[in-house]
């Protein structure tokens, strides 16, 4: 059976742990023969050409909310329940149509699942935290060559959709994050730029002594400043990057449209969760409503590494996924009462899964590659798996899609850019290694693809 | 250019394919391999080379702003040839007939040279003093004292562990430092530079000691410690031990490539050294730290609590080779050369080693031509702006000696290729000692020159140096301007042991942290300070980052604006606002007790910004005075001072 891309799949083997899928000497002569014969003209290597021709961005969304579950969720307690003499009872495990779902911690997610799809044969490349942590956000591999330059996926989001310094606000907020990775080489409008939201503000965006006194000291460094900010020198008007950035971050200080962005009370705090993740979504949601700039938006919600005591009744997981649950679910159900949610891609996953069946001698869950992944909003359909795992969520036992292997990052990747209408094959030729960079990178020279299935 | 570049890359393959078909039997290897991207393109590589100095004119164009008639550069007269980098700067200035920039006035020069050489903003009245000297030899006098100052051993550690990208917790590494690793290391390299040891000397223990890295003793087998790679067989990290010692030491970045390809059909745009070699050649090198084991120290039982967990043993072992039989991995599959399935180390020289196979390597390695030329360079670059050759982990050995140009269309890498080379030899000779270097360079009138140039600045004139490039300050220089000028000392420390190695119940403030210290440029790690005044606060670890220090993995350092960088100046309510109020800062108190607003002023300007007001400046801050109560003026201009557009850079 060959994909659209013109790859019989069945002769590759398997992506054993972290090996390549490789291909078989035969198939791969026969790329080379076809590129040769037909695709010569093509403006770079023929098997790229291959994917190339087949490049149509599915384009339904505007905006993506990236949420990573640092730490690493246990996909077989949650997007790929698996049931067993452990599962507590508090987690109630319900059909919904088809798909199980642990209705006793997730409730409210539960009554949205008409707009959630499940990757259910995703798998990770490495079961290092800091390691597949990074390889989510870049997108490839923090080991090769390419990665000491590469952009956050948020960046390159802002790169393709960003208005730049026109904005109100950054096109890539980051909430909760603190660092990682950043703009790679791309210029500083692309960074991350990063906020701890609590209700009261962005910090730094309002003047301790008050605003009265930051009005007089601003427009008494504007005054004093004037010489060196008026673009008059001997090389011309250049436009000065700190004046620029002054004004920039200006605009955000007593901005009544994003106060209201940064600014709720404890009565909205209250319909997230009151927690650090509800707010998060809270100002997804009106980063979304004020629609100043922002198209990527990532929130880290931390803790989700449970090596022990994981079914602790209010605490371990059911802690977790009760913060988890009523921080998103709100924010699906407002979007889509906004009109946003369909062009929304909102996307949650964790940088590995846990291991399965029977917990660990401390009660449990260790590092695991196999995993799931959370995705709703633009326009994709919902209520259903993508994939499916063995008996006991150890491995991918239906891939589920056009690829016929493993869901990797590098897809889940290219399945952002293409739901934002980007184009995922594209190289740029302005790297500091004068190498190329591909937005989603090759692997022995098969190009990772967007999982289209989910709009089908 | 496009049609090129297709048939270029079908040829590729195709020769790829025959080679492939001839030369290996086994389906291991096939298209090209992960992550490489490469693809050759003339017009792209020439590109990159523009671009770096575009970011400089682009950087120059910036600054221009910041400039202040007040600052007048000194004496109209060509600038005084001191030593061979003048020769070499100026004799090619005079053959293209470039005119130079005038000599930088005092006040420009001396904030440079303090902040090049020990990270800090001069006081008002290191200012003051050196303006009024009449000494002929004050410049250099001023040199000396800062080469010799305890500052200068923070700032070049912090540079040296920026180099090899010392943190606690690398994500591409299975063993990491851990912080008790990483403040081993980082004591270490402040001593050794406080001792003036030879850069030799340094390296050569860096790549050479064993033990636990824990233990100070053992504290530079850190680095070794950084080559272990994430998720792979023992041949991945052999060959990042490789890659952070040719690219850290000798500026040799292409091994990266190198061990996962040859670099026919892939390096020809980028190096003639790299073009010709293969990858068992990169295989061979890398060799050299087969029989290096990073051992996991896991105590027996109760894991938490104990002292060494998470510690590792740098050990050497009798036996071992580079074996050619990996399926897996972050490099494509290692196959047996016919019949060769075991590789031993041979130097890119071809000497092969005996005795201890890291002890060899490093043995080759600081005697290396190259030794000299990468650090010459980088140092170049660290008060010039931009690289002799830049990037500076791409040198190409065959591109390097003037005697010896490289065949068309190629030229000589360097833009001032003797210049390059007589650096290097300076450096050899005297001992490779740093300080050395870094005089010799800021004694030049290359490097004194004025960034304010008179004649029409053209793009052309970047490589040439004709005038001085300004530089934003390092996060940590931030900082530490704004300590120094308002006197106000934060009480910063950093945490000595890692959170597994303490009982988990230790509440966050009870953790063991390092004595307090105000200067941002003491810390070991990207991570710190994780306390501030004895209690666990992130705020100044996050003002830092904000101004791009990097952290050694992810994120490079980064000499770039942004709008957080804005809101922090403006608001910062930890590193900035307090420190400017006349209650808590000693020198805005006795700043205060000047009563003529012109000279309280002057002294203002010249404690934040090294100068003294231009006109305009006096006049306008003076009448703020009569707006607003006398001490309410003064905490409003001390605010104006930070935020004024030349407070961020080095000029």
């Amino acid at each position: 059976m060959r994909d659209r891309f013109g790859i019989d799949w069945s002769n590759i083997k398997g992506s054993h742990f972290w090996a390549r899928p490789q291909l078989s000497r035969r198939l791969f002569f026969r790329h080379c023969a076809s590129a040769v014969g037909g695709y010569f003209l093509m403006p770079s290597r023929p098997l790229e050409t291959v994917a190339k021709a087949a490049v149509s961005p599915i384009g339904t969304a505007k905006n993506v909310i990236f949420i990573l579950m640092a730490g690493g969720p246990s996909h077989c307690d949650t997007f790929d329940l698996k049931e067993g003499v452990w599962t507590p009872s508090f987690m109630a495990p319900t059909s919904y149509g088809d798909l199980r779902w642990p209705q006793g911690i997730m409730p409210l997610l539960g009554e949205q699942l008409d707009h959630i799809a499940l990757l259910r044969s995703t798998k990770s490349w490495a079961a290092v935290h800091e390691l597949s942590r990074t390889w989510i956000q870049i997108g490839r591999n923090p080991i090769s060559g390419l990665a000491k330059i590469a952009p956050h996926i948020g960046s390159v989001v802002s790169l393709e959709l960003g208005l730049g310094r026109k904005a109100t606000l950054p096109a890539f907020v980051s909430l909760n994050t603190g660092s990682g990775p950043d703009q790679g080489y791309l210029t500083p409008d692309h960074s991350p730029f990063y906020v701890n939201p609590n209700g009261n503000g962005i910090g730094n965006a309002s003047h301790a002594d008050g605003q009265g006194v930051f009005d007089r000291r601003f427009n008494l460094l504007q005054d004093i400043d004037a010489e060196n900010r008026s673009g008059a020198s001997e090389l011309g008007g250049a436009v000065d990057e700190v004046a620029s950035f002054n004004l920039s971050a200006r605009k955000l200080m007593y901005n009544p449209d994003v106060n209201r962005i940064f600014t709720f009370d404890a009565a909205q705090r209250a319909l997230y969760g009151t927690t650090a993740f509800g707010n998060a979504c809270i100002t997804a949601r009106n980063l979304l409503r004020a629609n100043l700039g922002t198209r990527f938006i990532q929130i880290t919600m931390g803790g989700w590494d449970m090596h022990q005591n994981i079914y602790t009744p209010n605490a371990g997981l059911q802690n977790l996924t009760r913060q988890f649950d009523s921080g998103l679910a709100p924010l699906i159900a407002d979007l889509k009462t906004d009109g946003l949610l369909d062009e929304t891609l909102i996307i949650a996953m964790g940088e590995f899964g846990r291991t399965t069946g029977s917990p660990n001698g401390q009660a449990g869950r260790d590092h695991f590659l196999q995993q799931a992944v959370l995705v709703a909003g633009a326009k994709i359909r919902g209520k259903r798996a993508i994939g499916a795992t063995d008996e006991a969520a150890r491995a991918t036992s239906e891939p589920g899609w056009s690829a016929e292997r493993d869901i990797r990052v590098e897809d889940v990747e290219a399945t952002i850019y293409s739901a934002l209408g980007v184009d995922w094959t594209t190289v740029r030729y302005d790297d500091p290694l004068g190498r190329g960079f591909e937005y989603v990178p090759t692997n022995q020279g098969v190009q990772y693809a967007p999982i289209h299935e989910l709009w089908s | 250019m496009r049609l090129s570049r297709a048939l270029c890359a079908v040829l590729a393959l195709a020769i790829f394919a025959w080679a492939q078909e001839d030369s290996v039997p086994s389906e291991q290897s096939t298209a090209p391999e992960q992550g490489c991207t490469f693809r050759s393109d003339p017009a792209q590589f020439l590109n990159a080379q523009g671009r770096t100095r575009d970011a400089v004119h682009a950087r120059v164009r910036k600054f221009a702003e910041a400039h202040f008639s007040t600052v007048e550069a000194g004496a109209d007269a060509a600038p005084i040839r001191r030593n061979f980098i003048d020769d070499e700067i100026f004799g090619k200035l005079d053959a293209m007939n470039v005119k130079p920039a005038k000599i930088s006035s005092d006040e420009e020069f001396l904030r440079r040279v303090y902040l090049d050489i020990i990270g800090r903003i001069p006081s008002a009245n290191d200012v003051k003093e050196f303006v009024a000297s009449a000494a002929t030899d004050k410049r250099s006098r001023v040199i000396e004292t800062l080469i010799t100052a305890p500052e200068f051993n923070d700032k070049w550690g912090v540079w040296f562990q920026d180099l090899v990208g010392m943190t606690e917790i690398p994500s591409t590494n299975n063993r990491r430092p851990q912080i008790e690793g990483r403040n081993a290391f980082d004591g270490w390299i402040r001593e050794q530079l406080s001792h003036n040891r030879p850069m030799t000397a340094i390296v050569y223990d860096t790549l050479t000691r064993g033990g636990n890295n824990f233990f100070t003793e053992n504290a530079p087998a850190n680095f070794i410690v950084l080559g272990s790679a994430g998720m792979g067989p023992a041949q991945d990290t052999y060959d990042q031990m490789l890659v952070k010692s040719a690219t850290s030491y000798l500026g040799l970045g292409h091994y990266d490539c190198l061990l996962c390809h040859s670099g026919r059909n892939h390096l020809e745009q980028l190096t003639v050294w790299g073009t010709k070699g293969t990858r068992s050649d990169a295989q061979r090198m890398a060799a050299h730290f087969s029989r290096v084991r990073l051992n996991n120290v896991v105590p027996g039982t109760g894991q938490y609590g104990h002292a060494l967990y998470n510690s590792t043993d740098v050990v050497d072992a009798a036996a071992g080779t580079y074996d050619l039989n990996t399926t897996f991995g972050n490099r494509p599959g290692r196959t047996p050369i016919g019949s060769e399935r075991n590789l031993t180390p041979e130097y890119r020289d071809g000497t092969r080693a005996t005795g201890n196979w890291r002890a060899a390597f490093a043995n080759k390695l600081i005697n290396d031509p190259l030794f000299g030329i990468n650090f010459a360079n980088r140092l170049w670059k660290e008060f010039f702006g931009i690289g002799l050759v830049d990037p500076v982990d791409t040198l190409d050995p065959d591109r390097l000696d003037a005697n010896k140009p490289p065949a068309s269309p190629w030229t000589l890498q360097a833009t001032h290729p003797q210049l390059l080379i007589k650096l290097s030899q300076f450096f050899v000779e005297n001992d490779t000692n740093l300080r050395e270097l870094i005089k010799t360079i800021v004694h030049s009138s290359a490097y004194q020159l004025s960034s304010r140039y008179e004649p029409e600045w053209k793009v052309e004139y970047v490589p040439l140096f004709a005038r001085h490039y300004p530089r934003r300050m390092m996060a940590e220089e931030v900082h530490d301007a704004i300590v120094k000028a308002t006197g106000v000392m934060p009480q910063l420390s950093y945490q000595l042991v890692n959170n597994q190695t303490i009982p988990q119940i230790t509440p966050a403030n009870s953790r063991p942290k390092s004595d307090p210290v105000a200067w941002a440029m003491k810390m070991p790690d990207a991570t710190e300070p994780r306390f501030l005044n004895g209690t666990q606060n992130g705020s100044v670890v996050n003002f830092l980052n904000t101004f791009l220090r990097g952290n050694r993995d992810t994120a490079r350092r980064a000499e770039t604006g942004s709008i957080l960088q804005q809101l922090s100046l403006m608001n910062d309510n930890t590193v900035v606002l307090p420190k400017i109020k006349i209650a808590n800062s000693p020198y805005l108190k006795e700043l205060a007790k000047i009563t003529d607003n012109g000279e309280l002023v002057d002294d203002l300007w010249l404690t934040f910004l090294s100068r003294k007001p231009t006109t305009a400046e006096r006049s306008k801050a003076v009448a703020h005075f009569t707006k607003v109560a006398r001490n309410t003026a003064i905490e409003d201009l001390a605010w104006v001072a930070v935020n004024k557009v030349d407070f961020l850079f080095s000029y």
